[in-house]
């Protein structure tokens, strides 16, 4: 499993994280949430070794890999998307999932079958487009694209970082599915960021909400959105808390 | 853990080859064609300039298979076809001959003449060293400063050709080497690197390259080295390179300095701008439409006479006219003429939309 606590990154004088903590088991689905500026992405930079914390552990499987660059966090089993968009866009859409495959780790038969190229492109509806150039794909199938190109890395854990930005409502549907299936049928624990909270309601079964670098609750969402710091970030100050109105507002924001 | 690709399934080891081979030969087909219409019904003069433009495609071949696959712009591609030319004229040149150009060369070299045979892969040899050195160094740049420390590895093999005449007979033609090869071998030359540069095009490691020129982060992000990748491309490139220099070298027989510097630099670089640096596609299109348009052009440089009226001599016309190729492509159409797709993917990209277009999607 995915242990990340303790994380302090400090940029200048801002402290973007303040003892930040993350946790993610293999299967799980969990929602890393909070206000914009919560530092939810440079969680996610420090996790993938993007960025190199001030202090702080992250741990998989009990392997420490704090420190320790992007390329060696991926074949150590941790995978992300990136909320902007980042597919090989001269490549086509085999080739990009392809040339994830390079550098993983030995793969049982079974397994490598599972997380072949094509099987891939049919799980996340992308095998029509096969030979188009990535870069000519529709922004959702780019989206997908990208899960798909992580999930070839063969990861336990696969981040995604605003998965359902910029799609509407019945492709969010859809998205939800397919990580559903991600993480039952691969194994993988994910951790969805997301400003959509319907959405993370939906697939996740436990939440980490942060505000201004630090972490001010986790727990099932039905306990989140009942915890006063979480409604006074999302809804503000001065209302009364933990009541079914509210916790409405909050989940159809 | 592996460095090379995992086959994804069975089949796709097989599938890079074979795409690889057929796209390779389909975009040689073309040269294949001009080059036996040269050899059957061209005057001599012209058999050498064909000669000339099909040495200039391998060049122009060899740059792609590193600038196209990395993204990093080179210059210094020429040091290769120089030390491919030289090791070939060195080695393989008579003693007799010899005697009278380098009589002082040293460790003996001018006491020896090797047969091609030897002197062929001796010569690879040489250049395969030369570039795993400047390749380590390459390799940790990007942008500009890999452009430079390029260009700058260009003039050092330049100024050492030129101040070592104990060896490389300075600045003076350095003749008598043996003419092994015809049209014919350069023709044969030119596939194979064609081939070459796609079946690099569509391995693992020009996979994995491109996708380090298509987004540097997101391909370290998979655990791609693109230090490793640069290296490895560096070296196919060199070869392929000095491979056309040993080709010019056993056509011309004589060979000098200043043919290996910046004219050939920018002419090869003209024509790999135009054509498309992205793909081997572009390299044979911008070669071959650049060979036959300064060939025109040249016509035009010493003066002809239109409908009876003179026109006035415009010598280094054909100058001007390859800057203004390079000017005009980078700022019309800066990924060339072919653009993003190889000859035969653009065949089969046409084939999908008009399937595409019948289900009515």
């Amino acid at each position: 499993m995915l242990s990340v606590s303790g994380i302090r990154k400090a940029f200048g004088g801002v402290q973007a994280l303040d003892n930040a903590v993350l946790r993610c088991d293999p299967g799980e689905i969990v929602g890393l949430i909070g206000p914009n500026g919560a530092g939810k992405s440079t969680l996610v930079n420090v996790v993938t070794g993007v960025l190199r914390p001030d202090a702080g552990t992250v741990v998989l499987g009990g392997r420490d890999l704090t420190g320790t660059g992007p390329g060696a966090i991926c074949s150590a089993g941790i995978a992300r998307t990136y909320q902007n968009l980042r597919v090989f866009h001269s490549l086509t859409v085999m080739q990009n999932v392809e040339v994830a495959h390079s550098r993983c780790r030995q793969l049982t038969p079974d397994r490598a079958a599972r997380v072949s190229a094509s099987a891939l492109l049919k799980t996340f509806g992308l095998e029509r487009h096969a030979n188009a150039l990535a870069g000519e794909l529709s922004y959702g199938s780019q989206r997908r694209l990208e899960m798909a190109r992580a999930m070839a890395t063969v990861p336990q854990i696969l981040l995604l970082d605003e998965p359902a930005a910029g799609l509407n409502d019945e492709e969010t549907d859809q998205l939800g599915e397919v990580i559903r299936l991600v993480a039952t049928q691969m194994g993988a624990g994910i951790v969805v960021i997301d400003h959509d909270l319907k959405f993370i309601n939906d697939i996740c079964r436990h939440l980490f909400v942060m505000d201004q670098g630090r972490p001010i609750a986790e727990g099932t969402p039905e306990r989140v959105w009942k915890d006063p710091r979480v409604i006074e970030v999302y809804v503000g100050p001065g209302t009364e808390t933990g009541t079914g109105d509210q916790r409405d507002t909050v989940q159809g924001v | 853990m592996t460095t090379d690709a995992l086959p994804a399934t069975p089949s796709a080891a097989s599938r890079w080859i074979l795409r690889g081979l057929t796209g390779g030969i389909i975009t040689a087909l073309p040269v294949v064609a001009i080059g036996l219409y040269f050899i059957g019904f061209a005057p001599n003069y012209y058999q050498h300039l064909a000669a000339a433009a099909l040495v200039n495609l391998i060049i122009v071949v060899g740059l792609q298979v590193f600038m196209g696959n990395s993204g990093v712009p080179q210059l210094g591609h020429s040091a290769f076809v120089g030390l491919g030319a030289y090791g070939l004229a060195i080695l393989a040149t008579p003693v007799a001959l010899k005697k009278l150009s380098i009589p002082h060369a040293p460790f003996g070299l001018s006491q020896i003449t090797l047969s091609p045979v030897i002197a062929i892969p001796i010569s690879f040899v040489v250049v395969a060293v030369l570039a795993l050195v400047s390749g380590r160094i390459i390799s940790r740049l990007s942008g500009v400063a890999a452009t430079i420390v390029s260009l700058a590895f260009l003039v050092i093999v330049h100024s050492v050709f030129l101040h070592w005449p104990e060896l490389f007979k300075g600045n003076q033609a350095f003749f008598g080497i043996p003419k092994i090869f015809g049209l014919p071998a350069i023709i044969a030359g030119a596939v194979a690197a064609i081939v070459i540069a796609r079946l690099f095009r569509e391995s693992a490691t020009g996979l994995q390259l491109r996708a380090t020129a298509d987004n540097l982060q997101a391909a370290e992000a998979l655990a791609l080295d693109s230090r490793a990748l640069r290296r490895r491309a560096w070296l196919l490139s060199a070869l392929i390179c000095g491979a056309a220099g040993m080709l010019y070298a056993g056509f011309a027989g004589t060979i000098s300095p200043k043919v290996f510097y910046f004219q050939q630099v920018f002419l090869t670089l003209a024509m790999l701008i135009l054509g498309g640096m992205g793909t081997v596609t572009g390299a044979m299109l911008g070669t071959i439409l650049l060979s036959f348009g300064l060939e025109a052009i040249r016509s035009v440089e010493t003066g002809v006479s239109v409908l009876g009226i003179q026109m006035p001599a415009m010598l280094g016309l054909s100058g001007v006219a390859l800057g203004v190729v390079i000017v005009l492509c980078m700022a019309l159409r800066p990924q060339g003429i072919s653009g993003r797709y190889e000859l035969d993917e653009a065949i089969g990209a046409l084939l999908r939309r008009n399937s595409r277009m019948d289900k009515a999607e």
